[in-house]
């Protein structure tokens, strides 16, 4: 028997998933460039809404707005020119509220499609804990072996050992695997820059804290389930594809500790699909 | 500034309560209101820096839930509304004068955007749960259309959570589909 699922949906996939106005007078349309596959995922939870698959939890109920505030502030209001009088830069403001405005009101839509789950207190400080532990332990283990220029070399010559003293393979062709090699330790430790960037990250610590306490209520009360994290922005929660190059480092370090597979929203559409029989 | 116009706003929703009867001598008192709005509006466009805009919005946003607060007193009687309206305007005007508190303030740093920022979402939930958030389709509505098209054109593309400048995670299916 296939094992049920449950997805929580991180604050970019909700807010991404709000955010297309068509102005038609104007014939412009605002999207999000991750609208689709976020819609694509809350089709799921709106065909089966007695499953209750998807989840918020509190700390994206609590930021979404927060985020979809500053993302439209950040990229309409800050590209103002200091040029502007007083009453064009009303008209500006006012058009960035009614876009955050009619934005909220999909969002609200697409959290009654979800199931709002607070976490048991007593455990989530323990969860809190581990997700600490793991945060450190990419910092301090998996951090450490990229800084230096020598470091990543080292890693490439490393993983193209097997190769490189293999006397049948061409020089070539082991040239194209260190490329290769090289390539994959370049994105990988872009990610882990892009980790460190946002060190110590703590609203996605408590995203995943929250998480990983919800699944242990579940199995506490003998409800085992299969849980996704759907995510599309560079923090913990999402792989890092570059060049068409993935790095899943953070992502495979959260799976092999919790059990909580991460990815983006499509991958996890496509995949729950087939688990459901819905293609 | 407001605790004047305030007690008075509470003292008249108070008695239509009593009396379960409208009476749309609040009307004023809610134009009065928007004057005030109107400057402290004004206080934030004119505010050197950009994060202005976050006390603007909570300003904005007020002024919004105004209009539909004085459309449901003034068709009250037709639509049954009373003496609800009262009742859920004295709760959405506690949220009112806690968010115009912080928006009176002139410290802008982070945790002051904070702040108003969580005030407008807590101002917009009970706005919600009142029955006073504005329509969806005032929101659409008041997009200058003749002023906004360049602005907007300009945001397209860029409308993203924002992290960095580098090419980042579906920046590949981005290019592909544009």
């Amino acid at each position: 028997m296939t094992q049920s699922t449950k997805i929580i949906i991180d604050t970019n996939v909700i807010v991404a998933a709000s955010i297309l106005e068509n102005y038609s007078a104007l014939g412009i349309q605002i999207k999000h460039r991750f609208y689709e596959q976020s819609r694509q995922l809350f089709s799921i939870f709106a065909k089966k809404p007695h499953e209750k698959i998807g989840i918020a939890v509190p700390t994206v109920k609590a930021e979404a707005f927060l985020v979809l505030s500053q993302a439209v502030k950040q990229t309409f209001i800050e590209h103002l020119s200091g040029m502007q009088s007083i009453q064009q830069k009303k008209i500006f403001y006012n058009d960035a509220v009614a876009l955050i405005n009619s934005s909220d009101h999909k969002m609200r839509y697409l959290f009654s499609l979800l199931v709002h789950k607070t976490p048991n207190k007593r455990y989530y400080n323990s969860s809190f804990n581990k997700v600490k532990t793991m945060s450190i332990y990419l910092r301090d283990v998996w951090n450490q072996k990229y800084r230096k220029r020598y470091q990543k070399e080292n890693q490439v010559k490393e993983r193209a050992k097997p190769i490189i003293n293999e006397p049948k393979w061409k020089d070539e062709q082991k040239e194209e695997v260190i490329v290769t090699h090289r390539e994959q330790v370049a994105i990988e430790s872009r990610q882990l820059e892009k980790f460190m960037r946002k060190y110590p990250n703590p609203g996605d610590q408590n995203i995943l804290a929250e998480t990983l306490t919800i699944k242990g209520d579940y199995y506490h009360s003998g409800e085992d389930y299969k849980f996704y994290i759907a995510s599309c922005d560079t923090g913990f929660f999402s792989p890092l594809i570059w060049h068409d190059t993935l790095s899943n480092i953070v992502t495979s370090e959260i799976e092999d500790r919790f059990g909580i597979t991460c990815n983006l929203p499509k991958v996890i559409f496509w995949d729950v699909s087939r688990q459901m029989g819905l293609l | 500034m407001y605790t004047q116009l305030q007690h008075a706003i509470d003292e008249d929703l108070h008695n239509m309560e009593a009396t379960g009867k409208v009476d749309l001598g609040i009307i004023k008192k809610l134009d009065e209101l928007r004057v005030l709005l109107g400057k402290l509006e004004n206080k934030w466009l004119q505010h050197e820096n950009t994060d202005g805009f976050y006390f603007y919005q909570g300003v904005r946003n007020i002024e919004l839930m105004l209009d539909r607060m004085q459309d449901r007193f003034e068709n009250a009687p037709e639509r049954n509304d009373n003496p609800k309206i009262a009742e859920d305007s004295q709760i959405l005007f506690k949220e009112v004068f806690d968010l115009l508190h912080i928006a009176e303030s002139n410290a802008v740093n982070q945790e002051t955007i904070n702040s108003i920022l969580r005030k407008t979402r807590d101002l917009r939930n009970v706005a919600e749960k009142q029955n006073l958030i504005e329509l969806p389709s005032v929101d659409t509505e008041n997009v200058d259309k003749e002023n906004a098209g360049y602005g907007l054109t300009s945001i397209m593309k860029n409308l993203d959570i924002p992290i960095d400048d580098d090419p980042l995670i579906g920046d590949t299916e981005y290019k592909n589909n544009n």
